[in-house]
């Protein structure tokens, strides 16, 4: 298999973004769209169409890199009961800006991927749920999908194929959570975004408890390419166990973020370096988290990594949702590691015990340590309660707020303790059973927290 | 009966057969296995948020939550294996973290499931010296209140009020740890059923006031009862201290009640000890209850040896207990006093109410009408009743013997006139009534969490009645003076067993189908042949 | 439930055949619930218990369920909310790159803290998480508008536009 260079690679997922007008239908039927849809559903079978989809290797793009084909295979096929695509457009994981590039500026190649999609699954129905705080990609979906409709290509007759389908968009309104599959499904019930007990899995007994398919938009967009230039073309790019082109969205201390569209594989530093300008103000690489802020930090030694499934999960990291969250020497890795347990602390839904109660105390730990009050044992303590929240719960973010603290407390563990030995906390050591922090010896973190609340007995 | 279909799996290394697609939780609780748990709840639909019955599946790579794993063919569990048992010290730990340390001043204490669970799955001590999140205390809504910090989101009190009671009052709100359940300004809790949230907590987040501060639970007595404010005859246990009743909850009957009790039944019991209750009593010329068997045997000979056996007529109620109602009717057949002249009344009608998850508050407010049906006849609540009131009026009935023991419900001013007007007025009273004349005989009547004996719902299901609280001084137990009446009369040797005498009258009555009493047991049995 | 408050407010005709378009996209009223809440949101500025009343009884769903669903998501204006919403972002790679200048420039400048509201109920400040446009940090979305790459300076037109 001939590996494509970076030189030779062409862009298709974000080919257009730049023009003028790319999101509207003329453009995009300009430019021979929705012609691979239209093979797809006038010469395959739907069971043709999922055989290629797996021959493709295809992995889905929102974090998990489950392989798409085989998510689909598991739907199964005789059953009475409507099966739904819902198209996880939630994009909340810090660090990640990726599908809204595809949503705001070439909405039709999702639109179109997503046909094939319901085409291969049987399903007639399906659902984009949009987060809430993405109004314009909102705003540019709704036309597209108006714009569809009135080409008949969404509604009763598929491009003439006799196929139906239909789609509505759906806002979230700011839920993490929400973009866990589960949770996703059960905000589009109408009920609290609360992730669900699996199995049963959502192919199987999803949205209102009917065989459904989650998959990411940049999944989908995949997936038009695929049918428009062939699984070969699509296996040419990158390792052969996860190939294809990539959108990775740098951000942090670069000169040049943005969403960058590269082969999977490609090498971080050369990532972070060519494309995106190398660390800004001519500062020194200290740290970059490679897959979004749930996926563990690499410390800049170990950032020759090639960025794709494989190499990253040999790393004990991965590429999640491909969000390259970069950080230069100044970073102070305990404030780093702060913004981000405050993250999943306010995310968390609050539904499992571990997850519910680990999140914010670990955040309040942390904050200690950053505010001059922690005492010696808290960082081991940290890792302790980081590795007890993982896999005891309904879904993995309690895994996902474990995974950047493991990895920064004992990666830059310094710090830490460079913290706590220059703040007063390390004299006020509370032994395993010892008396409560009293009103009065509370560090002025703990003092503001206490006088903020108001109410309580 | 379709064939269930079993699968085969291994429990902590022993070979278990079990019903196909069971959820873990109950296949191990059926066999006596600790596996702990607080958002589980037999009677509802299980979440599995707690994880706190998570158990070691050998050949998975995390632990799963029994209550909602169903088992399957070749499942390997281990309950008890060092995974287990560290999956449950760490959730402990979790679910400590912000949870105040209320012990002293909470309610719930003694029959805590957070407290039961610490002290034997959890570690010793905490490590949480942050400050903990803190969330309102504030009441809820039909003497619920809700003690926000001690809540640890396990949405039992959710899934009740949405899939029992229908009425949805109750949700969570907020997210994370801030996470807590409320109810919508200007919509408390208010549907009938509401007591139950507090039962079913597993905390004490949600407290009742009608409870708050009245006992520690493990200085209360506990006594197996049936409520007698219906005719469902949902099971209860009483709760005592001191001999006054503190608490009444809900106890487990799939045949009636399942989990639950209505409100009403729940919170009706201060008439017991009330201001209303009459305990006076007077006798002819008695000097206490301990004279009582003889000079009434004797009053009663003498009226119907001198006026004949019509003179004399009963009142009976749907409130008294099978055994009393046949001692009664004893009594009366030794008199050879004619079955016309024994009636009964009830409680008026309430209105029925049925909700979602089938749970249902009887319109008939008497707990044993069945029974009077049973042993005194249908027609004594009315042609019977009817005729016995008619004959008061005339000069041929000179004896009447009255129970007036209807909780809230006075006899009608005809039967007290009756009564008044009669040469012989002899009433069991259980409530002061200010229109008896100072002629009139008193004995107390005996309130339902004095008595001993066996009621039948309206499903005609039997279901035991025990004592709870002692009787009040100068009350005495009709069971007892009806027994000792028929020793007076010659009818019996002596007093004969709670157990003797029920079944002496299941073999007699033919309506009872010779039950025995040893199959009552703590759930009843059905004499209609119908479901058990 | 007879003592129960009466649902003040109403939907307009416009809202109504949304509505009823909506629930034929979906298999159940609760369904709807989220879009509904937002058309709450856009009829009304804002969704006030009257607000939660409405929808509730709508879509035939009790007052307590809507409010525990209401109270989850962040991203709902609600009662008391200011005209302009600043929603400052705070995670990681806007926090690496100078959110906390422009969170303390909005505080000084108006007067408030995150949380809060201007007296003159212009303004309310919020810290929100990851808004998805990290690579344009630092970001605010003003209601539903982002604007990103701001500066101090940027940041101060900004304000004047909207007090104008």
């Amino acid at each position: 298999m001939t590996e494509i260079k970076p030189e030779k690679f062409e862009k298709v997922l974000t080919k257009y973004v730049d023009q003028e007008g790319s999101a509207s239908l003329d453009f995009y039927r300009g430019h021979g769209g929705y012609e691979a849809a239209e093979r797809a559903l006038k010469k395959l079978k739907p069971d043709e169409v999922i055989e290629t989809v797996k021959n493709s290797n295809l992995r889905g793009r929102g974090g998990a890199g489950f392989p798409c084909g085989r998510k689909w295979s598991f739907v199964p096929k005789d059953t009475d009961k409507p099966k739904y695509l819902v198209v996880n457009a939630d994009e909340s994981e810090p660090g990640t800006f990726k599908d809204r590039v595809i949503m705001e500026r070439d909405p039709h190649q999702l639109i179109e991927g997503s046909l094939i999609s319901a085409y291969a699954l049987g399903s007639h129905i399906c659902y984009i749920y949009i987060r809430g705080e993405y109004y314009d990609a909102f705003l540019s979906m709704q036309k597209a999908i108006d714009e569809a409709y009135e080409a008949g290509i969404l509604g009763k007759n598929v491009l003439g194929t006799g196929f139906r389908l239909d789609m509505t968009m759906h806002r979230g309104a700011g839920a993490y959570i929400c973009g866990e599959e589960t949770g996703l499904l059960s905000s589009l019930e109408g009920k609290r975004g609360l992730p669900k007990i699996k199995p049963p899995f959502p192919a199987v007994e999803g949205l209102f408890r009917c065989p459904t398919v989650v998959n990411n938009v940049e999944t989908l967009a995949c997936v038009t390419h695929i049918f428009d230039r062939g699984v070969d073309w699509f296996k040419s790019i990158g390792p052969p166990e996860g190939p294809g082109p990539k959108l990775l969205c740098v951000s942090g201390h670069v000169e040049r973020p943005g969403t960058y569209e590269v082969p999977m594989g490609i090498n971080l530093l050369d990532l972070v370096n060519d494309h995106a300008g190398g660390i800004w103000k001519g500062n020194k690489l200290k740290a970059i988290i490679p897959g979004g802020s749930s996926a563990k930090i690499l410390a800049a030694e170990e950032c020759d990594v090639g960025m794709d499934y494989e190499s990253l999960a040999a790393k004990d990291t991965m590429l999640g949702s491909g969000g390259v969250i970069v950080m230069d020497n100044k970073t102070d890795m305990v404030e780093a590691l702060y913004n981000i347990l405050r993250f999943y602390a306010h995310e968390s839904c609050g539904q499992c015990t571990p997850c519910r109660e680990g999140t914010g105390w670990l955040q309040k730990i942390c904050g200690r340590i950053l505010h001059g009050d922690g005492r010696p044992e808290d960082p081991d303590m940290m890792l302790d309660l980081s590795k007890k929240m993982c896999g005891r719960t309904i879904c993995v973010l309690a895994d996902a707020a474990a995974f950047p603290c493991e990895s920064i407390v004992s990666k830059f563990r310094a710090e830490f303790d460079e913290k706590i030995a220059a703040g007063d906390g390390h004299e006020r050591t509370v032994h395993l059973g010892g008396p409560l922090v009293q009103p009065g010896a509370l560090s002025a973190h703990n003092q503001e927290r206490l006088d903020e609340l108001q109410g309580g007995y | 009966m379709t064939e269930k279909q079993t699968v085969n799996l291994t429990i902590n290394g022993e070979e278990v057969e079990a019903p196909a697609g069971e959820m873990l939780i109950k296949v191990c609780h059926d066999r006596g296995l600790d596996v702990p748990f607080f958002c589980y709840h037999p009677g509802l639909v299980p979440e599995g948020n707690c994880r706190m019955c998570l158990v070691e599946v050998v050949k998975a790579s995390k632990p799963m939550p029994a209550c909602t794993t169903p088992v399957t063919e070749g499942m390997e569990i281990e309950t008890h294996s060092e995974p287990a048992k560290a999956a449950r010290a760490d959730v402990l730990e979790f679910m400590l973290a912000n949870h105040p340390l209320d012990c002293p001043i909470c309610d719930k204490s003694g029959e805590c499931l957070l407290q039961d669970n610490s002290y034997a799955h959890g570690n010793d001590g905490s490590r949480m010296v942050d400050v903990k999140e803190l969330k309102p205390t504030k009441e809820l809504g039909n003497g619920v209140t809700l003690w926000g910090n001690r809540c640890i989101s396990c949405t039992r009190c959710v899934r009740f009020c949405s899939d029992i009671a229908g009425s949805g009052e109750l949700a969570m709100v907020n997210r994370g740890d801030r996470s807590v359940v409320d109810a919508f300004p200007g919509y408390p809790l208010q549907n009938p059923l509401s007591g139950n949230v507090v039962d079913i907590c597993p905390v004490g987040a949600l407290i009742s006031e009608d409870f708050l501060y009245q006992a520690r639970v493990w200085y209360e007595k506990k006594t197996d009862s049936v409520c007698h404010e219906c005719s469902r005859g949902c099971n209860v246990e009483i709760q005592t201290l001191h001999n006054e009743v503190k608490r009444i909850v809900a106890r487990h009957n799939d045949s009636v009640n399942d989990y639950w009790i209505c409100d009403h039944g729940r919170y009706t019991y201060d008439y017991i000890l009330g201001p209303e209750r009459s305990l006076e009593y007077r006798l002819g010329d008695s000097s206490g209850p301990a004279d009582a068997p003889a000079l009434l045997a004797q009053k009663l000979k003498s009226l119907v040896d001198e006026h004949g056996a019509d003179s004399l007529g009963v009142l009976a109620s749907a409130f008294m207990s099978n055994e009393t109602l046949y001692l009664l009717g004893s009594v009366l057949k030794e008199l050879e006093v004619p079955v016309e002249n024994i009636a009964a009344c009830a409680r008026a009608d309430g209105k029925e109410e049925t909700f979602k998850g089938g749970f249902k508050i009887s319109a008939d407010r008497n707990p044993n009408r069945r029974g009077v049906e049973a042993i005194l006849g249908p027609s004594a609540f009315s042609s019977r009743a009817e005729k016995l009131l008619g004959k008061s009026k005339g000069p041929g009935l000179r004896g009447l013997v009255l129970v007036s023991d209807l909780p809230g419900q006075p006899l009608p001013a005809e039967w007290i006139e009756a009564l008044n007007s009669a040469d012989f007025g002899l009433v069991f009273l259980l409530e002061n009534d200010s229109r008896i004349s100072e002629k009139v005989s008193l004995i107390p009547a005996t309130a339902f969490s004095e008595r001993d004996g066996s009621i039948i719902n309206e499903d005609g299901r039997i279901q035991l009645v025990q004592a709870a609280t002692q009787l009040p001084r100068g009350a005495l137990r009709l069971d007892d003076l009806l027994q000792d009446v028929l020793v007076e009369l010659g009818a019996r040797e002596g007093r004969i067993s709670q157990r003797g005498l029920f079944d002496e009258m299941a073999g007699i009555i033919p309506a009872l189908k010779g039950a025995r009493h040893a199959e009552l047991g703590k759930t009843g049995l059905s004499i209609d042949g119908g479901e058990e | 439930m007879s003592d129960a408050p009466a649902v003040k407010k109403k939907f307009s005709n416009k809202g109504l055949e949304f509505i009823d378009w909506l629930l034929g996209r979906y298999p159940d009223k609760q369904a709807a619930l989220l879009p509904v809440l937002r058309l709450a949101e856009e009829e009304f500025g804002n969704i006030d218990n009257d607000s939660v009343m409405l929808v509730a009884e709508t879509l035939e769903l009790s007052p307590g369920y809507v409010w525990g669903v209401l109270t989850f998501y962040t991203h709902y204006r609600r009662e008391g909310d200011g005209k302009y919403l600043l929603q400052v972002c705070s995670t990681l790679p806007c926090a690496l790159r100078g959110c906390r200048d422009i969170q303390h420039r909005l505080e000084e400048k108006l007067g408030i803290e995150a949380g809060e509201t201007t007296e003159d109920g212009l303004f309310t400040l919020k810290k929100v998480e990851c808004l998805g446009s990290c690579d344009t940090a630092p970001v605010v979305q003003v209601n539903e508008k982002y604007h990103e790459n701001l500066d101090i300076e940027e940041l101060d037109k900004l304000l004047e536009t909207l007090r104008d």
